[in-house]
């Protein structure tokens, strides 16, 4: 079977493009990409806890709040530098991602579902009222991140932030899909009595999992925090974390691929509709339905029937 | 004072627990979360005001005719998007009914606007007074008949043929078919039956609660004590309500109103931490 686009070169292509696009766009689009950036960093950790072991997880705006919250007090109200506030971000992130795979260890289908959801209320609950540390719904500003000589406070220069750490993280994800541990993830999936019998420690993985998206999602929360130059604790609700499953959904669960091409959709979709509120819940409700019935697999799914785009 | 603060949360529970009912019938028939349940009771709490305030049918009247349009509107859900996704894993339903729910809540908020419609009080709203605890007639009501509900739906399940297909076909759909259950027919009764006492539970609960789109969320509670009882057990549903109507309004009025949500999430999270199947659930033993 020939190969309709051969892959290397399409991702070098494709990459070459980006990183001329601030020359020729204009701002509006380029915080558009920095947006969807960051929501392709977001799906992808979620698939590969979500999608690849098969864990529930309705609270991931706590992992990119947590990034976000961390990230930005580190900057506004200790005055760190961005590199070391971004990285922090991710680590508490992970932490509390651990803290979450805990009671995912017992936990599956609607148990799991509802103490990822318990978790999500309980952290905005708490950086809604804890006014001394977040400033509660007045939001807590940022100020621009600065990397040696250079102050992102332009979205063009911000783009390149996001390019780079979003690539990085995008290799890192298909890495570890093919890695020991993406494997236990999907063994862990599809059966959990079958993997412990062939050895897979499943304590290990599950943490693992959870760990490793939350990760992704508390980067995906400080780069917001240095695009946006505010947080607010109406941006990590329940809400939030509906859209980061559409994402992965529309776009295809277990696959890299699709958690990128579902990031794009719902991004672009929630840009096209801003300020039409209710149309907006609608085509997106209407759109998933859609989605699952004739698309059972995601966009990504569909794809690999038409052209050969490989399936993780 | 305790008493009045565990009675006002029993009151509460009540209402969470009109709704868990609902979660667990379709779980227990089919193994799907309905995450369209709150919002069903929103469009039974829209029909009921209109059919209350325009065309002053008796409150008790509402609340039984609520059962028709909410079981057909299950049905036809059933019927354009549940019925194809049988064949798909459970997580592609249980998305589905969110995105319906998704669905039925910007449709109400375009056609009825975000404004918050208050229902007119039914009975005297002067509350009961028993032994110095007051509770409003409206919560005794819906005590009473989320008791019934919950009986009723207990034998249906227990003893019923029809019951035990839906438990049947929950456990293992090609058996059942095997067997002669019409799981189609199932299927389609199940929501009927969910979508119609979901319905009548929001003309039950929107006197207390303002009819407004959003009026769903209370459904995320519900959602959380059907999962305290063990997610397939109608007692466990109302006991696991009435707990946390009570956790709630304790942790509210001793610790503050801030708390009351973290708190019942927290009782949430630790309860199901040591009992990892709901209160009342039996471990359901899952073969290779």
């Amino acid at each position: 079977m020939k190969k309709l686009f051969p892959k290397r070169l399409t991702i070098l292509v494709l990459v070459l493009l980006l990183l001329l696009c601030p020359l020729f766009l204009d701002i509006y689009l380029i915080y558009i990409l920095n947006l969807i950036g960051i929501a392709i960093v977001l799906a992808v950790g979620l698939n590969l806890v979500m999608g690849y072991a098969g864990q529930i997880s309705l609270g991931h705006a706590a992992f990119y709040g947590t990034g976000a919250y961390t990230t930005a007090l580190l900057m506004a109200k200790l005055s760190w530098p961005f590199w070391i506030a971004l990285p922090l971000g991710g680590m508490v992130a992970t932490t509390f991602g651990f803290l979450i795979g805990i009671p995912a260890l017992r936990l599956s289908g609607p148990y799991l579902a509802l103490v990822t959801l318990s978790f999500g209320e309980i952290f905005q609950l708490i950086i809604t009222h804890w006014y001394k540390l977040t400033e509660g719904p007045l939001g807590l500003v940022v100020p621009a991140a600065k990397l040696g000589p250079v102050v992102f406070d332009k979205d063009k220069k911000l783009f390149y932030l996001v390019l780079v750490i979003c690539i990085l993280l995008i290799i890192l994800a298909y890495n570890v899909v093919k890695s020991k541990a993406g494997r236990a993830f999907v063994a862990l999936r599809e059966s959990e009595i079958a993997a412990q019998s062939i050895g897979i420690n499943l304590t290990k993985y599950k943490l693992i999992a959870f760990a490793l998206s939350a990760f992704y999602g508390g980067i995906a929360g400080g780069l917001y925090a240095c695009v946006g130059h505010l947080v607010d604790p109406l941006d990590f609700g329940l809400f939030q974390s509906i859209s980061y499953l559409s994402m992965i959904i529309i776009g295809g669960l277990s696959s890299v691929t699709g958690s990128i091409i579902g990031a794009i959709i719902i991004v672009v979709l929630q840009q096209l509709l801003g300020r039409l509120h209710s149309y907006q819940e609608l085509v997106y409700g209407v759109l998933l339905l859609l989605i699952l019935i004739f698309m059972p697999r995601g966009i990504q799914g569909k794809l690999s029937g038409i052209i050969k785009v490989r399936r993780d | 004072m305790f008493w009045q603060q565990v009675a006002s949360g029993l009151a509460s529970g009540s209402l969470y627990a009109l709704i868990a009912i609902g979660f667990v019938i379709i779980y227990k028939a089919t193994d799907v979360v309905n995450f369209y349940q709150g919002e069903i009771a929103m469009v039974g709490a829209y029909l009921g005001y209109l059919m209350y305030l325009h065309l002053r049918l008796p409150y008790g009247v509402v609340v039984f005719i609520t059962l028709i349009p909410g079981a057909i509107l299950g049905l036809i859900l059933e019927r354009i998007a549940f019925r194809t996704l049988i064949r798909q894993p459970v997580l592609s339903m249980i998305i589905a009914t969110l995105a319906v729910g998704i669905i039925l809540k910007s449709l109400a908020r375009i056609i009825f606007g975000p404004v918050v419609y208050a229902f007119p009080p039914v009975f005297n709203p002067e509350p009961l007074s028993l032994w110095s605890v007051k509770i409003t007639v409206q919560s005794v009501w819906i005590l009473i008949t989320v008791t019934a509900f919950m009986f009723l739906l207990f034998l249906f399940f227990k003893f019923t043929k029809i019951g035990l297909g839906m438990r049947a076909t929950c456990q293992d759909k090609e058996t059942a078919l095997m067997m002669g259950v019409s799981v189609r027919g199932i299927f389609s009764l199940t929501w009927a039956i969910s979508s119609g006492i979901g319905a009548s539970a929001g003309v039950l609960l929107a006197p207390l609660i303002s009819v407004e789109p959003e009026m769903g969320l209370v459904a995320i509670k519900a959602f959380a004590a059907a999962i305290l009882g063990g997610f397939h057990s109608f007692p466990g549903a109302v006991v696991g309500s009435l707990i946390i109507g009570v956790v709630e309004n304790l942790a509210g009025g001793y610790i503050g109103s801030a708390m009351k949500d973290i708190v019942s999430f927290i009782v949430i999270i630790l309860a199901l931490i040591f009992f990892p199947g709901g209160l009342f659930g039996k471990p359901m033993v899952k073969k290779v």
